[in-house]
């Protein structure tokens, strides 16, 4: 009798550690193969065929050649669409990510130094991050309004010449270089000049949309910094440039290089900012426009799956190479990173 | 020499291991020292409000728009305040969309509310299984879990669609998932993409793991499942965590766009953030109700942050130190 019970027992705990996880985890684990990992899988697949809503045909690496033929110029010398939009990306990662930081590590230390109204100065920087991209884009695109927008109001006071902003697609640094009375030189490379005025407009737009979330971030690693390390440093005499290069940033280094990979991956996948700020307002000419000057590496997979016909499987081995790009640069960052960054 | 002065509780400056000088010189060194401090105070609150006010105006500038007649949004230079605020705009912006916006916000509540809830209890019972439950594989399986952070978007996005195109049995599709549409446009090809969520897993995970072993054995002697502990007790425990997973999630979803861009065609079941956009490409051109719409949609987030905000910046910050 006594027997019997334990053995059920012990049955009953067996099953307890096989099922009862399984169980708990069942839902997750499905959800997670189903929408997240056997995608990629599916998109490699799908990338070897052309398809519509069906599969129509399969052409084995028929879309990769395709990439690659529109990444090389086009007749006229620009590049191709890909190629384009490639540029594009890369203009924008380098141009937020870095600003970002950069912007939000000064903002956080200046946040840090017992300031009063903490709270209220660290909600104004915090709202933009949690409205949403589409009700902010559009407050935007009517700051920038060419006609009656008050930002050309403010150039006018200042007696600068109003601009076309989102409507320019026209390269920064010839425009600039114009303005102070230098050439442009004829033969060089596209990419020296810079991404289009449009594109910088979008740009700033994505600095200020996440720049909460990289002080809030920068703010919580800087708090855990003990007092008492800064206190001896400037004890010794350090001033405050060499106490943020040298006291503060190697202390904050996993925060910072945290911040660093999810704004790079984020940074590489902007789809809604452009969408919104190039398309919304009644006044854009669609995603990516004017003249694909914001036609990010996303914006060209969605034209391919929304308006183009038999263009799924293209769209899939574009974000195969948006995929494989990341995976990439993570890792360089990683790399990198094992020299750079001190953990305790 | 500034470090050989110290104040003392009357204020004059005191004189400590200082090798030269005479203390006069100090004192006035010491006021200098103190002006300049008073100096790098005054630079620091100008800088901060200044940035403050870079980052508010925008959202100055929707309301204040939004306020103001067909004639003076276009007055070039703008007034900076409507003259005569009309409060008409939000009435008439509210109508603006053939179906108005009451359509978009309830569909928007929908997709929130359910897809949060879904995320929440998946996440919790799969959080549980991995912080307290002994099994085979489970740290593969979590770093699996942690590595689905990486997947980007529209790498997901592709595929995401054909799936919900052929989930079988749905939208009349047979057996094989062929025939019909499936789970696209509907809320449920809307909300299961991102149900799962490995951010969630992680914070949810972490808290459960901080409560001591003892609360289980304690109540494992009653007789207790582990169905019930988790409810009963752990979540109750940890709901700064839970509130941190709800909060994300609900804000993340209201402010979806690409998604529901792709995974619907009819306005009918189409959230806000669509139905703004739509607003804005039949009346883009009439600022007053554009920027009155887009108050509208603005306005209940920024609401609902200012109410949860130290919990949700808390979460964040979790986040952050142990990333």
């Amino acid at each position: 009798m006594a027997s019997e019970i334990t053995v059920r027992r012990r049955k009953r705990r067996r099953m307890e550690r096989l099922w009862l996880p399984a169980l708990y985890l069942a839902p997750t684990l499905v959800l997670l193969w189903a929408f997240d990992i056997y995608p990629i899988f599916l998109s490699a697949w799908m990338s070897l065929w052309r398809w519509g809503i069906q599969p129509e045909e399969f052409i084995g690496l028929d879309n990769y050649i395709r990439i690659f033929e529109q990444i090389g110029s086009r007749p006229g010398g620009a590049p191709g669409e890909v190629g384009q939009s490639l540029m594009v990306t890369g203009f924008y990662v380098l141009g937020t990510v870095p600003a970002t930081i950069v912007i939000a590590f000064v903002i956080a230390n200046l946040l840090n130094s017992k300031v009063r109204f903490l709270g209220a100065l660290r909600t104004a920087y915090f709202v933009p991050y949690i409205t949403s991209t589409v009700a902010a884009g559009l407050a935007f695109v009517w700051l920038l309004n060419p006609q009656v927008g008050v930002l050309n109001s403010l150039m006018e006071w200042f007696g600068l010449p109003a601009q076309q902003w989102l409507l320019d697609p026209e390269p920064i640094v010839p425009k600039l270089m114009g303005a102070v009375g230098i050439g442009w030189p004829d033969g060089a490379p596209g990419f020296l000049a810079g991404p289009s005025v449009a594109l910088v407009c979008v740009m700033a737009f994505s600095v200020w949309n996440t720049l909460g979330f990289a002080v809030v971030i920068i703010l919580a690693g800087l708090i855990t910094i003990d007092p008492q390390v800064k206190e001896a440093a400037r004890m010794d005499g350090v001033n405050s440039w060499q106490m943020a290069t040298r006291i503060t940033m190697p202390l904050v280094s996993p925060t910072l290089f945290l911040l660093l990979v999810v704004s790079t991956i984020r940074s590489f996948q902007s789809f809604n900012e452009v969408y919104v700020l190039t398309s919304g307002g009644g006044y854009g000419a669609g995603a990516g426009s004017p003249l694909d000057s914001t036609l990010t590496l996303p914006v060209l997979i969605f034209r391919h799956l929304y308006e183009r016909p038999s263009s799924v499987g293209f769209a899939a081995a574009l974000s195969m190479l948006l995929f494989l790009l990341l995976l990439i640069v993570t890792l360089v960052q990683f790399r990198f990173a094992e020299r750079r960054v001190h953990y305790d | 020499m500034a470090l050989h002065t110290i104040e003392n509780t009357t204020g004059a400056p005191t004189i400590v291991r200082s090798p030269a000088g005479p203390p006069k010189k100090s004192a006035r060194t010491h006021a200098a020292q103190r002006w300049r401090r008073k100096a790098g105070r005054v630079i620091l609150y100008v800088a901060l409000i200044a940035g403050a006010v870079v980052m508010l105006f925008p959202f100055f500038w929707m309301i204040s728009s939004s306020l103001k007649t067909f004639q003076e949004v276009n007055l070039s230079p703008p007034t900076m305040l409507p003259s005569d605020p009309q409060w008409s705009n939000y009435a008439e912006a509210w109508e603006g969309p053939p179906s108005g916006f009451g359509r978009y916000f309830l569909n928007s509540l929908i997709v929130a509310v359910l897809g949060t809830a879904l995320q929440l209890v998946t996440g919790i019972t799969a959080a549980y299984a991995f912080a307290r439950m002994k099994f085979r594989f489970n740290n593969l399986l979590f770093m699996v879990v942690l590595a689905t952070m990486m997947i980007p978007f529209e790498a997901r996005i592709v595929p995401n669609y054909v799936l919900i195109r052929q989930i079988p049995l749905a939208g009349g599709n047979d057996l094989f998932g062929d025939g019909g549409s499936g789970l696209y446009d509907t809320y449920a090809g809307m909300i299961l993409p991102g149900v799962a969520g490995a951010f969630a897993i992680f914070l949810l995970r972490q808290a459960f793991m901080a409560v001591p072993r003892d609360y289980w054995d304690a109540i494992r002697m009653d007789g207790a499942s582990h169905w019930t502990f988790l409810w009963r007790v752990l979540v109750p425990m940890t709901m700064p965590a839970v509130l941190t997973v709800v909060l994300f999630g609900f804000i993340g979803r209201w402010n979806e766009l690409l998604w529901p861009l792709i995974a619907t065609q009819s306005e009918a079941i189409r959230p806000v953030q669509l139905g703004l956009m739509a607003f804005s490409g039949d009346e883009g051109s009439l600022y007053h109700l554009l920027m009155a719409a887009t108050t509208l949609v603005a306005i209940p987030g920024i609401i609902f942050f200012l109410f949860v905000q130290r919990r949700f910046v808390e979460g964040l910050t979790a986040f952050g130190v142990k990333g």
